[in-house]
Parts: structure tokens; sequence; C-alpha cells
């Protein structure tokens, strides 16, 4: 399976990232913030949260608004935007290219033009934007998508399929969902499609949770981790701290402490291969941060 | 939205200055570019370029679609300009500002008026198909020298797409999709690009590729459009101080070397694309292009 890549800061905005999914999806996403907002716009208790997704060829359509406000509610609970009174926080999510669906009967199928198979990408490649922006949150997430088919014989139930969600698979689908948990185990977003039964969706739920944030087996410590953080609040990002008032050295706000250091050093070899989607946002942030901190770890 | 950050009288200064003392503030010739990094995408027409810290995403799509009554025998070519606040938050979905429309307009002139595409070669059946092609310019980064760039990435798209196969019997027409048959480049007349000249201290200095910073204070700017024949296309120049009319004839004899440094750079970067996509060396036996 082609694993998930990220660039955190490829570009010159506050805050960027380059999210590939192991389906082919490719999303640059970019945040500046906190603005100066428009009039109109402006919010006396809390900052506003602006999201642009513009698709790779022609211009934003319903579905494209759609899916901002689905990020929009999102986003508004994650990022605490009651630090922030009278401003903007502006997300542009730019999709740079989707995998190739004409080969398999393109718009025939009507799971291949849902608008939800994006939807996960778009979700982590905010969340990574985020944190290279710096921008204070109240918890990270992980999102995923799952398809399923119908029973190979009356008498078995449905199949899911969780990773790599190919176009055959999406088109061979009565039902997608997505599901986004926070690393504390709380459920942010269910979005479903098709028709399903609730026994199903409550199966599908458990294998979303198992892929986004393990199975308490051989992930056990990022759950646990999870729910100190939950307490700790802004403090947050397990070890590192987002911190928006410093003034940063270099691109990318996300720090470590300086006990952070030594705590995330042992985690990243702990865990090598990230067993679920938690530990690989951890595992981009904390490369990136290593990068960025090479010249203190020098003496 | 928020105004762009405008530069201090300070750093203004500090830039004239130096330019008056011949040094730009990144060190480069004052006839030179920032170094070019041109990558394709997996799919056909998807072009990512960066000059220096611009970045600008160019990406083609085709559809079957009717042609326009007056103009049956020809197929439609858009091209998309539309800024995001992913370069800068001064930019605002929906309100096009002044860059935004001036960009559009030398693209418009320098690849859409100088008949670059052959648009009826894109004709299907005459007044009932065409194909329609449309380039879509995403500005991800924007860090002076939008023209030029977006130009060069549009030009290298193009070259680059491939659009569907197709074939007519009679009244039947039959679209292949990439799987079925090797898709088919554009018919493309030649390949204009753009220089623009930015003006300092009454004309007296000139340079290339200005940064954003060194755009800002810049008195005039002149873009002239050329192929790597030096058949000028376009001479544009929207306001701003006045250019001795000689100094143009130089302008046009160092845009043309530049052009012609620009057009082997994609020429180069095109066949590195195409060898790395023939696997096994099949594409050759694929084609069903005549010889010329």
């Amino acid at each position: 399976m082609p694993a998930a890549t990220a660039t955190l800061g490829p570009l010159c905005s506050d805050g960027s990232a380059t999210y590939t999914s192991p389906e082919g999806y490719t999303i640059t996403g970019a945040v500046n913030g906190p603005i100066e907002v428009q009039r109109r716009d402006e919010l006396p208790e809390e900052a506003t949260i602006e999201v642009n997704i513009r698709p790779a060829n022609g211009v934003g359509t319903t579905r494209e608004r759609h899916l901002e406000s689905l990020l929009h509610s999102t986003l508004r609970s994650i990022i605490l935007t009651h630090t922030f009174p009278r401003t903007l926080i502006q997300l542009t999510l730019q999709i740079v290219s989707t995998p190739d669906k004409m080969g398999y009967g393109g718009s025939r199928y009507l799971n291949l033009s849902s608008s939800l198979p994006l939807l996960p990408s778009l979700l982590q490649t905010a969340l990574l934007t985020l944190l290279s922006g710096a921008i204070p949150l109240r918890t990270t997430y992980t999102s995923t998508l799952l398809a399923v088919s119908p029973a190979p014989s009356p008498s078995e139930k449905p199949t899911i399929h969780t990773s790599l969600i190919t176009p055959q698979c999406l088109a061979s689908a009565t039902s997608l969902h997505v599901f986004t948990f926070t690393p504390a185990g709380d459920l942010l977003l269910a979005e479903s499609e098709g028709s399903f039964d609730i026994e199903t969706w409550e199966r599908v739920y458990e294998r979303a949770e198992a892929v986004c944030i393990g199975d308490g087996e051989g992930v056990a410590g990022v759950a646990g981790e999870g729910d100190e953080k939950a307490g700790a609040n802004v403090k947050g990002l397990q070890g590192m701290e987002i911190d928006s008032e410093e003034e940063e050295e270099d691109e990318g706000g996300v720090r470590l402490l300086d006990a952070g250091v030594e705590e995330a050093a042992p985690a990243v070899s702990k865990k090598e291969t990230p067993q679920n989607l938690g530990g690989w946002v951890k595992g981009v942030v904390e490369a990136k941060v290593k990068e960025d901190m090479r010249w203190k770890n020098r003496n | 939205m928020p105004r762009e950050a405008e530069l201090s009288l300070n750093e203004r200064e500090f830039i004239l200055q130096a330019l008056r003392e011949n040094t730009r503030i990144d060190g480069r010739a004052f006839n030179a570019f920032r170094d070019i990094e041109l990558t394709f995408g997996d799919d056909y027409g998807q072009v990512d370029l960066q000059l220096g810290k611009t970045r600008i995403l160019c990406n083609i799509s085709a559809e079957v679609t009717t042609p326009f009554p007056d103009r049956k025998f020809e197929g439609t070519f858009m091209i998309s300009t539309e800024f995001s606040p992913m370069a800068s938050p001064a930019f605002e979905v929906g309100r096009p500002t002044t860059d935004e429309v001036i960009l559009s307009r030398i693209l418009e002139k320098a690849i859409r008026r100088s008949s670059a595409l052959d648009t009826e070669s894109l004709c299907i059946i005459a007044g009932e198909k065409c194909f329609s092609i449309r380039a879509d310019i995403h500005i991800l980064d924007h860090d002076g020298n939008l023209v030029d760039a977006a130009c060069l990435a549009l030009v290298a798209a193009l070259r680059h797409f491939r659009r569907p196969d197709v074939s007519v019997e009679g009244e039947k027409v039959t679209v292949y999709s990439l799987r079925e048959r090797e898709p088919v480049p554009l018919a493309m007349l030649h390949h204009p690009l753009c220089v623009t000249f930015s003006y300092f201290h009454g004309g007296e200095t000139v340079l290339l590729d200005a940064t954003h910073s060194e755009e800002q204070v810049r008195e005039a700017e002149v873009t002239v459009t050329m192929n790597r024949y030096g058949e000028v296309c376009q001479i544009a120049k929207y306001g701003g101080a006045s250019v001795d009319a000689l100094a143009l004839l130089d302008c046009t004899g160092v845009a043309h070397t530049k052009v012609e440094a620009l057009d082997k750079l994609i020429e180069r970067k095109l066949q590195e694309d195409q060898r790395n996509k023939d696997l096994g060396g099949l594409i050759a036996e694929l084609s069903a292009e005549n010889a010329r």
C-alpha cells in the first residue's frame, strides 16, 4: 500500500502543507492568520474562520461549497477562536490532483462523483496546515474514509474497506462513510452516504476508530497520551507546544519544548512505523520540527 | 481583506540606491532570471513551476462541447487566472484585483490572440461537436513576475497536454479514454513566451524578472512576448513612466535570447518527462502520428 506523504511549509504564507493521500489525492493548503477581518465578517468575541476550497480544474461549484461548510464547522470547534476576537483565520485548500476515474466508467457510478472520498484528505491537509501555521488548536484530529460493499453471501455481513479505497472499490460500494476523531476518542465528524442499516454503521464506526486512533493494543500509548492532552487543552500535541505569540526563528511554528526534545526523541524510535493515523500525523510534525531545530541539537 | 504590506520608505530607498550601485538585493545580474524549476505531474497537462519563490500550478483539461454558432469550425480555448488568498491575503475570492486583470489580458493576447493553439484542430463535427480546452492557472506563491512565470507554465502545460483520441463515423463520435487509445498532443503553431522588463531611475536601470519588492518600486514595465524565431507577438505597456522607443528595440533583442533559453528549458523538461513515462519504449508503437 502506498503511504500517505506530507510536506510542511512549502509556501511563503503563515502556514502551509502539501498532503498526498494513499488513494492519490494531492492537496496543498495555506493558512493566513490571525489577520485583519472585513467589517461585515467581524465577530466581536471570536476569530472568523474562512475556508476556501479550489478545484484543480474549473471554478468551485456547490460541491466545494458543501465541503467548505463541513470543514468550517469542524475547524470552528478545533481552533481556539476565542483567543483572537475580531480577526480572521483564512484557510485555502487547493486540490492539485485527483486519481484518474475516467477509466472506471467516470460519472456512471454515483459514488465516483461523490464528494466524500475527498473529505478526509481535505481535513488532513487542513490540520497539517494549521499546525504549520502555529494556529492554537484545542486538539488535533484524524480522519478516514470507509467504503461498505455488499456481502459476498446473504449469510455474511457486508465487507468494510478501510485502507486504499480504489475507484473500483468506490464504484461497487453501497455506502461511504467519513469519520473524524480527536486523539481522546471523541467523534468530531460523521458523514455517510448511500444505504446502510444502523448495525453496519456501528461496525463501520468501530473500524474507523481503530484506523484513526488505534485499537488499544499496539498503540495504547497514543490513546493514553491523548487523554492527558485533552485535560491540558492548549498545551496540546504530545510533548510539543504550539506557540503563536513567540517570534519564530525559522519558518514553521510548531516548536518543541526544551524538555520535549528528550521526550519526543524516544517516542519516534519506539514506534518507527505509526500504527494509526494519529501516529502518522505526529511523525510528520516531529520530522519537520527536527529539521527546523537541527541547529539547536548540534551543540 | 487586509491591504498588502507596503514597502517602507527605507526599504524603497535601499533597493533604489543598491540598483544605482549596480547591485540587486538578491545578488543577481540585471538580466538574469531566478532559478526555474519545472515539474510535470502524473497527469497530462499538469505543470508546477517555481521561479524563485513564485510558484504557479497550471492544469489543462478538455471536454467535448458544442462550438459557438458563429465559429462552427473551431473548438474553444479558455484561460482562467483566478487569484486565491493562498498567494497573498490581499487577494479576495470573486473580486479580481488589477494585477489579475492585467495578467489575464496579457496571457489572452500572448497565447490566444497570437493563435498559438490551433483551435480549428479541436473541431470534431462542424457546428455540432468540438473540444473545449480549459487552462486553469493557480498562483500558489507570489514573489513577483507573475506574467512571465504564468506564461511559461501555460506554454509548458499546453505542450505537455494530450487530449483523448476521437473517431467519427458519419454522425457518430467515439471519444476514447486514455486507457483505450494513446491520447493526442494539441496542435500548436508556435510557442510564445513573455519577458517583462522593469524600469528604474527614469529608464536608466532595466531589470529582468523583478521580485515582488522590486516590482513595488519600479517606475514602468514593458512585457515583450515573442517566440523562439524572434517573431514579436505583443509589446504591452500599461502606463508608468515613458520609455525611449530605441530602448524598446534593445528589449526585443534581449527578450529573444531569453525566450530561446526558456524554450530550450521546456523542450528539455518535456523530453525528460517523456523518457520517464516511456517505460519499455512502448509509446512509439502506440502513436498513430504520421512522420513529417
